[in-house]
């Protein structure tokens, strides 16, 4: 069953086949894939879904592929955390994380998205992967390309993160390194693909990819018993997700498997690349440009390909915006890992963040569902947490010695049993 | 030497906005022709879709002319492409 049935600007809405195309002809604004609703309506039930496989796949319908998957058959279904020890702490009521830490096989939200791109490749034909990357996705790539036996090629950042590099590299893509920042990548990977015959995920195969994203929404969706939060709060890095998300409901919502509630979707960005929450907060529709200057390196896009759709997001769903520096980051990284025990990257840290002060600020209810975006592992990025806690304490291997460090750690509390 | 086309966002801030940058490309060089696709422009920043077409190295400089002046130009993303 083909569900997507046309490529539609999202500027002049021209129409356009199913093909490797990212911009449309006349006015050179993005397109998209368009479904026919009115088909799917009743094929597409609660019932089919839960009879689907518990992967990203089971939303199948609502992907544009025409044959079986070829990529990321256990990517998806990641876990929706009640996270009710993190909502004692901020003083809310109902908390949930949806935690794409944990995804299949490389611990992002992207293997979500590739999933779709590759096995979109495939049926197009081609046998080159690629990727502009700020880490993550070249992670992805490189692991779906492997296991679907693509030739791939990841471009990144020069400066990129040591962890980051090797995990790609493991998996044997051709790894380029730019000089520059992820922006300088993604320039390089347009003219790439308008060059070289490849696939690059994220610029020629944009359309496809970017609707991997939209399960993460329908998960929420279906993981909270068929229920849309209240609140999403969302990172912002090259716009992919928001939208995606915010899509995603809408379609749950034509289909008639959610009821509408008025879903709101708030954007998170670090205070160092915040191009998207700046021109919200300044009523702009168009972002400035930055340059980039975060520990948050997986969301330093400060040029975002869909920031502008973000904006108009985020307007429409009623949601707000917020940036949060540096130190507040790596602080809601390890509150999260010590209320929920999740480790998340600053990208997932900066949403956290960015939440609580959304949630101070009043933009956010306390007494209303939130759900919290966590799109990264943070095992992948430990390097930035170094210097973030205390020596641990080292003794001899003498139980005296461990009696008086616990006394010491536990502040006196600790009452040690008399030796027999 | 043939004939090209090239298709790029230009983005028009940090005062640039202000000046009548495409005129003055235009009259800079007139052998290069320019589509002008879609454009929105506000107070602070601006941004135009534009399409050129002339020879390359002299899009090449009509598009260096612009950077000089301030205004960033990217390369639209990849169109179509026909797969393999």
């Amino acid at each position: 069953m083909k569900s997507a049935c046309c490529l539609r600007c999202k500027e002049c809405d021209a129409e356009y086949p199913i093909e490797p195309r990212t911009v449309c002809d006349d006015c050179f604004g993005p397109v998209e894939t368009i479904y026919d609703y009115d088909a799917l309506e009743g094929v597409v039930t609660r019932d089919s879904i839960e009879a689907g496989p518990l992967s990203l796949w089971r939303y199948r319908h609502l992907l544009p592929i025409d044959g079986e998957p070829q990529a990321g058959m256990r990517s998806g279904w990641t876990p929706l955390v009640r996270a009710d020890r993190l909502a004692a702490e901020l003083g809310v009521r109902e908390l949930y994380i949806k935690d794409d830490s944990t995804n299949y096989p490389t611990f992002s939200y992207k293997d979500r998205v590739v999933a779709v791109a590759l096995t979109k490749a495939i049926e197009f034909g081609f046998d080159t992967v690629g990727c502009a990357s700020t880490g993550n996705l070249a992670h992805s790539v490189a692991a779906h390309a492997a296991g679907a036996g693509l030739d791939a090629f990841v471009m990144v950042p020069d400066d990129l993160e040591e962890g980051k590099i090797v995990g790609s590299r493991v998996f044997g893509p051709n790894m380029i390194r730019i000089r520059g920042n992820y922006d300088d990548v993604n320039r390089l990977c347009s003219q790439i693909a308008d060059k070289y015959r490849w696939a690059i995920v994220n610029v020629n195969l944009r359309p496809f990819y970017t609707e991997g994203a939209k399960t993460h929404g329908f998960e929420i969706a279906e993981q909270l018993g068929w229920q849309l939060p209240r609140h999403t709060v969302v990172p912002v890095a090259g716009g992919t997700i928001l939208p995606k998300v915010w899509k995603a409901y809408q379609e749950l919502i034509r289909l008639g498997l959610v009821e509408d509630n008025g879903p709101k979707v708030h954007a998170a960005q670090a205070a160092g690349c915040d191009p998207v929450v700046k021109a919200i907060a300044e009523g702009e529709d168009i972002f400035h440009p930055q340059k980039p200057h975060t520990i948050a390196r997986s969301i330093a896009i400060g040029n975002p390909a869909d920031g502008y759709y973000v904006i108009r997001i985020v307007r429409e769903s009623g949601g707000a915006a917020a940036s949060a520096p540096d130190q507040e980051i790596l602080d809601a990284v390890k509150l999260l890992a010590r209320t929920e025990g999740i480790f998340t990257e600053p990208a997932g840290g900066t949403t956290l963040a960015c939440a609580i002060r959304m949630i101070e600020s009043g933009a956010i209810p306390r007494d209303e569902p939130i759900c919290i975006c966590v799109t990264g592992n943070g095992l992948k990025t430990v390097e930035v947490m170094q210097g973030q806690f205390e020596q641990a304490p080292v003794i001899a291997a003498k139980i005296n010695e461990f009696d008086q460090v616990v006394e010491h750690l536990r502040g006196g509390k600790e009452k040690i049993a008399a030796p027999a | 030497m043939s004939k090209t086309r090239r298709r790029c966002w230009l983005t028009f801030e940090g005062g640039c906005q202000d000046e009548p940058c495409v005129w003055r490309m235009a009259r800079q060089y007139p052998d290069v022709v320019f589509d002008i696709r879609q454009a929105s422009v506000s107070r602070a920043i601006g941004i135009m879709a534009l399409q050129f077409e002339g020879e390359p190295d002299r899009i090449d400089a009509a598009v260096a002319y612009l950077e000089e002046m301030g205004v960033r130009v990217d390369p639209v993303e990849g169109g179509s492409l026909v797969s393999p």
